[in-house]
């Protein structure tokens, strides 16, 4: 006799029973949405007064013009000022002095970013590997960034665990990289934001004619041969197996599991979402859990153009670095900025618009990966006075409530190319 | 003094949307995670964040965007708890007073079934066989290829024949 697995999978949950869920789920959003709003103004009061009247400096100083689109006519001192270009909604940022007075992110403690992150010598950090006489590491991994190795040549991670129990930074000098070299930016290492798998135990990097995968347990690394002597950019895919690893031609994917390799046929990315621009439109396209591409969208809104990597989230939120056209600089007169679109819904874009000024450089955010309730963190660079290192900021960008928050300032950078720091995962 | 229900008043449209389709989404929840609090948890996280979305996406795609994210919540949770409860028997409800005992036994020998498979497995075939889902709109949901629904499918369906030997299953009319 057959049997219809409909029938079985009906059968197996016939006893469910009935519950109401609906209004208890609307009251608890909106006691989150309350309880939120009321925390940032409680805890950043004196602050936040400090931002709005700054902000009115500002704008009587007019350094960048008065919005030509819709901005809000009483912004709330926790909510950026908005402006609607040709129906996007931007978010028109402070400028990089006014960054600090930001209300504080409040889930900072929870994603374990501390106020100061970062550390200015390597060579006197604690290690992690073979040969160092180190217990393993059970934490772990919220960051990982690049140091130069002892022998001035090669890179040396640096492992960010803020949950240890002991130490929170470890260099793995038994895993030395090997730099790239780059047409815009000279020699260094591109972090991809999903360089950090999603255990966070494991961290991939990019090597001529392969990859190296690190063991953040142990600090051992592997390396798997990839025939692409110019790997550029690699990161985990969703399975959390494959690496997504893009040449200067070919990109590939590699199962870190058998060591097989593939050239890929189309478009692969390590995430579910990305946002890219092909030619004169810019596009967000999903992916499988193995990186393999499954769909693509045009973006709604002015031209832009994607110009960094895309993190996402599991709500389909993607974000990314991107330069504003001309309508955008017509109507603002600002120029770049984080954009950010919801995959699952019309894909209009949502804008994070950095200022412009001696001190804000091209490239001035970066996303690193987005936190709970839809905020994507990312960091701001900017040269303060003209100085010669730049200053880097981590903020915590609400895409839905409008909202900048401040996290906390990073350590210097080496090794990285383009000047950001490490990959993230919170 | 003000209660809860009245300070913020649930809208009517939404409450309409949930109560129409909750048990069914609270059934594919337990089908996919197997613990009856676990699903009532994930689902209530699901329309709590639907709730805050409502303003943008009642006019849109609720019904893709209250899935997307209680499939994929409940694959990443389930593959937690599984790690937490492996090697354990799961603690099943006596069966009612005056149930069917062969109902009883087929309905655990499928949620036994469910258990061989990967998260996403089981989430693939509660979307095709369960909620009657197209393989485009389960990979939709679940942001994966239409090649991988079409394997995962065709492994989850030869692991549960494997896992229930005296069943001649039968996957007629999916779509």
């Amino acid at each position: 006799m057959t049997t219809d697995l409909r029938d079985l999978l009906e059968l197996a949950s016939d006893d469910v029973p009935e519950v109401d869920l609906a209004e208890g789920a609307w009251r608890t959003a909106r006691a989150e949405q309350r309880a939120v709003r009321r925390r940032v103004l409680l805890g950043a009061g004196a602050a936040a007064a400090a931002a709005a009247v700054t902000t009115v400096a500002v704008r009587g100083a007019g350094d960048e013009g008065r919005p030509a689109g819709s901005p809000s006519p009483t912004p709330s001192p926790t909510r950026l000022r908005t402006a609607d270009v040709g129906g996007v909604l931007v978010h028109l940022a402070p400028p990089p002095g006014e960054e600090t007075a930001q209300p504080p992110y409040r889930d900072a403690a929870a994603v374990g970013l501390a106020s100061r992150i970062g550390f200015t010598d390597a060579m006197r950090l604690p290690k992690l590997g073979p040969d160092t006489g180190s217990p393993p590491n059970t934490a772990s991994v919220r960051a990982v960034f690049l140091s130069w190795a002892p022998d001035g040549r090669r890179l040396m991670p640096v492992l960010y665990l803020p949950r240890a129990r002991g130490e929170q930074y470890l260099a793995c000098p038994g895993v030395l990289l090997d730099q790239a070299d780059f047409t815009m930016t000279g020699q260094g290492m591109v972090l991809d934001p999903r360089a950090i798998r999603d255990d966070r135990l494991a961290i991939v990097f990019p090597q001529p004619g392969g990859v190296l995968v690190l063991d953040a347990r142990t600090g051992t690394g592997e390396r798997i041969a990839v025939p692409d002597p110019g790997l550029h950019r690699v990161g985990w895919a969703k399975d959390n197996r494959t690496v997504v690893a893009h040449g200067g031609e070919q990109s590939w994917l590699v199962d870190t599991g058998s060591r097989r390799v593939t050239r890929a046929a189309d478009v692969v990315h390590a995430g579910w979402v990305d946002l890219e621009t092909t030619g004169s439109s810019s596009e967000l396209r999903t992916f499988s859990a193995a990186g393999a591409l499954t769909g693509t969208r045009a973006l709604r809104g002015p031209a832009i153009e994607v110009d960094g990597a895309t993190v996402s989230n599991t709500e389909a939120w993607a974000a990314a670095h991107a330069y504003l056209g001309q309508t955008y600089a017509g109507a603002i007169g600002r120029s770049q900025g984080l954009l950010a679109v919801q995959g699952d819904l019309r894909p209009t874009p949502r804008l994070l618009a950095a200022t412009r000024g001696p001190d804000v450089p091209k490239g001035a955010y970066r996303s690193l990966a987005f936190g709970p309730r839809d905020v994507v963190v990312l960091e701001s660079r900017s040269f303060p006075g003209g100085a010669d290192r730049p200053t880097l900021r981590l903020l915590a960008w609400d895409v839905i409530g409008e909202g900048l928050a401040y996290v906390g300032e990073v350590g210097p950078v080496q090794g990285s190319a383009g000047g950001f720091t490490g990959a993230y995962a919170l | 003094m003000v209660k809860e229900g009245e300070r913020w008043p649930a809208d009517a449209e939404f409450v309409e949307y949930v109560r129409a389709r909750q048990h069914r989404l609270l059934r594919a929840a337990y089908l996919v995670c197997g613990d009856l609090h676990l699903a009532e948890d994930l689902l209530q996280g699901a329309l709590v964040k639907l709730a805050r979305q409502w303003d943008r996406v009642r006019d849109e795609h609720p019904d893709a965007y209250v899935r997307r994210i209680l499939y994929r919540d409940a694959v990443s949770s389930w593959r937690r708890r599984r790690h937490e409860v492996l090697g354990l028997e799961p603690a099943w409800d006596a069966p009612a007073p005056g149930a069917d005992a062969d109902e009883v036994e087929r309905r655990l020998d499928v949620l036994r079934a469910l258990d061989s498979l990967t998260p996403r497995q089981r989430a693939t075939v509660v979307l095709r066989f369960f909620e009657d889902r197209s393989e485009r709109d389960t990979a939709d949901i679940l942001g994966c290829s239409v090649g991988t629904v079409k394997s995962q499918t065709h492994d989850a369906l030869a692991r549960l024949r494997t896992a229930m030997p005296r069943v001649d299953l039968e996957t007629g009319g999916a779509r």
